[in-house]
Order: structure tokens, then sequence, then C-alpha cells
């Protein structure tokens, strides 16, 4: 990409790029509005009817006040925790996962493979689900948010198609050279799999980021709360303010902060991401 | 290529620990509604184990919704409880929004927390299942300040099947105000309306009469909330019934022995004729029907109406202190419209939000019972109230009339100050600190607190029975019809003289059925025998 010169530009050119920057505006605008307002002050919010093309003035009340909230340090900690350790887990079950299925002569592959499809369809259901997670003794720990998804089904299929557009004579050959399954996976099939490894670190991050219905179901102690219960509460709660004693707070403002808050740390991961993320899912796609 | 068969089948083994990880949990991932509690409880054994020995602690695990609080274990005011108390917490603060997920799970596993704070009637079904302990005679005997704490009509309200599973959580049940715009009233020389015309009067001079005195027509008389159930109570009141609240509940009102739905009444017919004579006359906000309440209330606060109908915090909470109103328009005043107005047999009225919004419950595989009721006893003492609701007093508050002090506020506004100020409500004491509040905020809103009070309320005649089969079937269908028929009487797209049609139909869709079924649940309830009207 980008090595074609773009000696001379036409109209067309120009009228694409006018298109271009506008589906682009659209797409960003809601983003910095929402930033705009939670920066505003609540006045300038209602005067405008929530639509602002910049801030007329800095306010950081609707951040104060959710800063402000006990637990919140905590709640950061335990999402990145469940966030970095969960994706970790992710990759590695799903990489080995992966593996075995992308190997044409295992046997019992497409029974396996049939089992593992299954689940994509048909769930256990919340209540069975609860009960095998308590049974495991996992139930208000950490690990019931990373280990009983450690592997999506689906997630499972697109690394296994990328695993089968890799040339088997590579397996081969390391195997000539003394490799051992392991091996050849760490040694020869990762290093080219970087994509798709990407794309699921991308795909499992965001997920345990958002995690928000698993806390609720698994978790009883507070201080195992991720980032999303905590400020979900604490929206609610601003919503809700009917002490007598302090002014309500500004709830708009704070609306638009607590989805900057939320939204902003995961989208900063994208850029880095998303060359191989586009990539890792057209390899998948095309050559399984 | 041939693989070695060795290193094929290690493969295998490897594979068939990642496939039953990834079919034992991929469930995960939906999020699914909870599908019924299956019963969990065995007998119930209420063994009141006295509490022999004060000197250890008796350990209450207690589940309620977090109401926005973070429960926090060095919270000096929950240790100074648990001290008072000889107990030891562990609590469990769920989100509103998935409470009922949440205890479905708990409750399918056996493990219900000894104290539950239940939204609404949602008891009835686990105690159904034998989840609950019938706690009467506990009450009697060892909560003395519980039991003089709450109305004995709530603690009636809450008898399921002849046992007293529940704990009522007492709701003021008055919280509707209808709120005018007093500056656009003396703008235009006009009174707050008595009556049905006078009130058609009052919303056609806000619509065209210029009452924000901006030059522009830019007014209606009749506002939204974002919520079109609730934006017509009033008229409703005045022609004597309360088809539908504005959470939809359908009522029924009860007349000489027999139970009659509001939804095919004739009071509600003559209210949807008048209705529709606003609508037609264009004063009310045309997006009454498809508004969202941010959008209503934003409309609100740019003056677009000079009347709604909503909760009594509206007004002087969410328009003027969070949304800043007068802010933008410095004259812009709401007042309560009081008393309501009347209809042609001089009734009036607005809905009721019900007498009770949850239930305090004790799990029949409770330890100790009897600490759990003395726990909620304690809680139900003016001492405990205070302790659970201001922290510690002299360190959070200085008494109740004159409110927090600085560390008492920065642990309000940090949210962990009164976990569990939510479990017994003491509408007295509430009353009492309001009343002496010196804020200006306060006082305001007790103004439309106070109003809210002041209305004659319509509530469901079969308020607290339980759902029945023929509701979870059919009322969705006719709830659909309903709605619809209502918005097309009033925008015209049905004309009225197709009422008796629509009472038919209404009939044929479920409502005979649901009415009928209706009447039996309450009627094996209570021990009545009231027939179904239709």
């Amino acid at each position: 990409m980008g090595t074609r010169s773009m000696s001379r530009k036409g109209p067309a050119d120009v009228i694409i790029l006018i298109v271009l920057l506008l589906l682009c505006a659209t797409t960003l605008y809601p983003l910095l509005n929402l930033i705009f307002i939670s920066l505003s002050d609540m006045e300038d919010v209602m005067r405008s009817g929530g639509m602002l093309l910049y801030p007329r003035s800095i306010h950081w009340d609707a951040y104060d006040y959710i800063l402000r909230y006990a637990g919140l340090a905590d709640a950061y900690k335990m999402t990145i925790f469940i966030t970095v350790v969960g994706t970790a887990i992710n990759l590695v079950m799903t990489t080995l996962g992966a593996y075995v299925l992308s190997i044409r002569d295992m046997p019992g592959r497409n029974a396996l493979m049939t089992f593992v499809l299954v689940t994509m369809f048909f769930g256990g259901g919340l209540i069975p689900t609860y009960l095998v997670v308590k049974g495991i003794g996992l139930v208000n720990t950490p690990w019931a948010l990373m280990l009983p998804g450690a592997i999506s089904a689906w997630l499972l299929v697109l690394t296994r198609n990328f695993f089968q557009g890799i040339p088997k004579e590579l397996r081969e050959s390391a195997r000539i050279d003394g490799c051992s399954e392991l091996m050849t996976l760490i040694r020869i099939m990762l290093p080219l799999s970087m994509p798709i490894m990407a794309t699921l670190a991308l795909f499992y991050g965001v997920g345990h980021w958002n995690e928000y219905i698993n806390v609720v179901i698994y978790v009883n102690d507070e201080k195992l709360n991720t980032l999303q219960v905590l400020l979900r509460r604490m929206y609610t709660s601003a919503i809700g303010e009917v002490d007598g004693d302090s002014l309500p707070p500004p709830v708009e403002t704070i609306r638009a902060a607590t989805v900057a808050l939320t939204a902003l740390p995961i989208i900063c991961v994208y850029p880095f991401l998303q060359k191989y993320f586009v990539q890792g899912m057209m390899v998948g796609a095309v050559k399984g | 290529m041939k693989m070695s068969r060795t290193s094929s089948i290690s493969l295998l083994a490897v594979l068939c620990a990642v496939a039953a990880l990834s079919a034992g949990c991929s469930s995960n991932n939906n999020e699914e509604g909870s599908s019924g509690s299956s019963p969990a409880a065995g007998g119930a054994s209420a063994s009141a184990s006295a509490s022999a020995a004060p000197s250890a602690p008796v350990k209450l695990t207690i589940a309620q919704m977090d109401g926005g609080r973070v429960w926090k274990e060095d919270n000096p005011a929950t240790l100074e409880l648990e001290k008072r108390t000889n107990t030891s917490l562990e609590v469990n603060m769920i989100p509103s929004g998935d409470f009922l997920n949440k205890y479905n799970v708990m409750a399918a596993s056996g493990s219900i927390p000894d104290i539950s704070k239940i939204p609404n009637f949602e008891f009835e079904k686990y105690a159904d299942n034998g989840l609950f302990l019938d706690i009467g005679d506990l009450v009697d005997q060892y909560a003395p300040n519980l039991k003089n704490a709450i109305d004995p009509e709530l603690w009636d309200l809450v008898k399921y099947k002849g046992k007293q599973y529940a704990i009522p959580y007492q709701n003021v049940p008055g919280k509707i105000v209808p709120a005018v715009r007093q500056d656009w009233l003396d703008n235009l020389g006009l009174q707050m309306p008595k009556t049905l015309d006078e009130l058609e009067t009052m919303l056609k001079k806000f619509t065209t009469d210029d009452p924000d005195k901006n030059g522009q027509n830019d007014t209606y008389g009749l506002g939204s909330t974002g919520n079109w159930k609730g934006d017509f109570t009033m008229i409703f009141g005045a022609f004597g019934v309360m088809p539908f609240d504005s959470s939809g509940t359908r009522q029924a009102y009860l007349q000489d022995g027999v139970v009659y739905s509001s939804q095919i009444s004739e009071g509600y017919k003559n209210a949807i004729a008048y209705i529709k004579k606003l609508w037609d006359e264009k004063v009310i906000d045309p997006e009454v029907f498809i508004i969202k309440s941010d959008q209503a209330q934003q409309k609100l606060v740019q003056s677009k109406a000079g009347l709604f109908t909503a909760w009594w915090s509206i007004a002087p909470e969410v328009l003027k202190n969070n949304l800043k109103m007068n802010e933008i328009n410095p004259d812009a005043k709401w007042n309560p419209l009081l008393p309501a107005v009347t209809g042609p047999d001089g009734k009036s009225g607005l809905e009721s939000r019900g007498s009770i919004n949850g239930t305090i419950n004790i799990s029949a595989k409770a330890k100790d019972p009897v600490a759990a009721i003395k726990f909620l006893d304690y809680l139900a003492t003016d001492e405990g109230w205070e302790l659970a609701t201001y922290g510690i007093k002299g360190q959070h508050y200085i008494d109740l009339t004159q409110g927090r002090t600085e560390e008492g506020q920065k642990a309000m506004d940090e949210k962990w100050l009164d976990p569990l100020a939510q479990i017994i409500y003491r509408p007295d004491m509430v009353d009492k600190v309001n009343d002496a509040s010196q804020s200006p905020t306060q006082i305001e809103d007790n103004r439309f607190i106070k109003a809210a009070r002041e209305y004659n309320l319509y509530a469901d005649f079969f308020y607290g029975v339980p759902l029945t089969d023929a509701e979870k079937n059919l009322d969705p269908d006719l709830m659909k019809y309903e709605d619809e028929m209502f918005i097309k009487f009033i925008t015209g797209a049905e004309s009225l003289d197709k009422w008796d049609e629509y009472v038919a139909n209404w009939k044929k869709k479920g409502g005979k059925e649901i009415l009928e079924a209706r009447v039996q649940a309450y009627n094996e309830m209570h021990g009545t025998s009231y027939k179904a009207g239709v």
C-alpha cells in the first residue's frame, strides 16, 4: 500500500477525497461530541440541545465526580488484570486448540470439530453454567471471568483456518529438523501467525474490558468488581441522586464522561492492532 | 506427510481438554434471560437457635440492589453497626438492572443469603419454592420496633397464602405531581386551572398566546416526560378511572362486589374524547408518543411546554438543578398544580405508585433467623436507622436537623457511607430530616414532595396479586393492542365511534380471560368471592 504514486489528481479524486472525509467526520463526530459534552458545563449542553462543535469552556466537574467514587482504583486494577491475564489465557488456549484442529491427518478431527462448532449455536443456559462454575469453585474469584470463556468457538475456527493457510511443508520440514509438535507451533507457526494473534488479542481483550454480566453473576465481593460494573452503578446513582444536602451532579456531562473513561483506553489500542486486525480476518477467511 | 501415530494421539489428548473447556463454557457469552428458578431449598428448618453466646458475632449475609452505593469493608459506620448488633456482615450489592438474573442463579444453586431485599412482589415466586421463612412469629417475639415502624396494612399487604414471608419495604405512593409554569400563568393573567374546561383554556393559551414572551409561536400546552403512559394521569383521574399507570400496569376497580377493568370503562372513553379534543386543538406536544425522556426533559428546560406530569423530583431536581433551567431562563418557575383538576362528576386524582416497593425476606436456610430478625429490628429503631443512614453521630453528622459534617459529606460523595440505608425505610424520620433542612434545594423539593401526597390516588385493585398464567400468555399482545388503540383514538387514526368494537376485541384478545384469572387469584389470596365484570 502507498506504493502507487499519485502523480495526477483528477476531479474524481477530489470528490472521492471529500466524500471520504465527510464519512470520516460522521464516524468521528459522535465520539468528539461525547468528549466535548463531558468537558462542558451543563448549562452549555442544555442550551445546545446536546450538540457541541467545540466545548465553550473546559470543566472537569464530571470527571471529578466520577473519580471521587470509592473503589474506582480497585476496579481499574481488576479490569486491567482480567484483560491482560484473561487475554493471555485466551490466546494460549485458542492457539493450542486451533493448531491441533488444523492438522488434517489427526484422527477424529471432524468429530471434534463438530463438537466445538455445536457450542457456537447451543449454550447450556445461564443457570446450568452457573452451577458448573460454582461446582468447580470459581464463583467469587476473578477466574470465573477468565476460565469459563477461555475459548470462543468462533475465534477458534478463525484461527484454525489461518493455520490451515500456512503451507504444511513448513511443518514437515520442522519435523525433519527434529522439532516436537510444541516447538513447531512456537517456532514455526506462531511467528507466521502474528496477524491472527493480533486479531484474537483484540477481540478477546475488548471482550474482557467490557465484561459486565459475568461479573454481576459470578462475583459477590465488592473488591472484585470491574470498571464497567462500578461505572454503571455510579451512573445510576448520579441520575437517582436525591440527597438533599448536596447539589445533584450534572447528569449529562457525567454520562459522557463515563463513556469516555470506559471507551477511550480500549479505543487507544485499536490503531496499534488495526493493521494486523484486518489482515488477520482476511487471511483466515480467504484461505479457509 | 505421514505423522507418527503417537504424536497424533497426544495432539488428540490436548484437543480433548480444549474442546471440553470450550464446550462447557462458551455459553457464558450469551446474556440469557433468567429461566425460572428451580426449587432448591428443602424444608424450612426454623430452629430458633437462641444465640446463646453473645460474645461471638453472628455472621449474616445480605443481598440487595446496590442503589449506587459501594460496600466498603472499613466503613466506620457499618463497623459500628456490626459492633452494636453483634454481627459480622457480608453484603452483596447487586446492580439494580440485573438483580433478578443474579438472584435467580443464586436461588437455583441454593445459595441465597440470610437476608434478601427483593423488588416489588417478586418474593412470591421464591416463596412458592420454599426459599423463605415464615417470620410472623419471630417478628412478634423479637422485633417490636420493626413491627411498630411499619403500617399494619402493609404487613397484611405482603402476606402471601396466609403466611408472613416478607417484611414490607415502605414506599410513599404519592410521588406524581403535575407541574405548571407559574411565570407563564402570570404573564397571561391566568389562575391555576380547577376544572377540565379551565385546563383546556390554559393549555390553549399556553400554545397560542406566546406565554414566554419571546415573540415566537414555539410553545405547547401539555409537555411530555418521555413516557406517554404517565403524561395523562391527571386527565384520567378527573374522569374517575386509571386505565394504565406510567409503568404500564392495567388497572381495575371494585364496584358493588364486581371487579371491572378500567381499560373498557365509560370514564376511559370520555377521557379519550377529551384528550382527542386537546390533540385536535394542537395543544399537546405532537412528539408525546415517540420522544425519549432525555429529549423531553431538554424540551421542558427550553420552555417548550407549560404543563407536564411526572415524579415529584423532575421539576425541582432534574430540570432546575441537574439541567440548570434557571441559568437558561431565570424567570422559569414550576409550581405544583394542586388540587388536581376535577372532572364532570367532581372526581380528581393521579396514579398511585404503590405503597411498597420491595420486601425483606429471610432465607429458609438461615443459620440464625433470630439474629437476622434482631438485626433488622435494630435498623428500625431511631438509633439504628440514623446510624445506617447518616453514619456515626458527631463524626458524620451533627444531628438530624443540622445535617452532615464535612467528613460525612465526603463519604456520601464517595458513595460508601450508607450502604444499608435501603433495608428499612422510616418515612417519619425522613420527613423530620427534610422539614428541618435549611438547604434551598431541599426546601424547593419539599414543595413538590408535600404536594405529591395531597392528591387522591388511584391504586390498582389487584395490587400485590401475583402474576397469573393468563397474563403471562396473553398480556403482551393485549397491552400492545391497548396502546395502539389509545394512540389511534387520540390521533384520529381510528374514530371513537368504534369504541364498542374496541371493547369487543379487547375481551376477545384476552382481556376477559386475564380479568377472570386475576379475580380468582385475588379471591384465593384474600378469601373473598368477588366477580369479574366483563
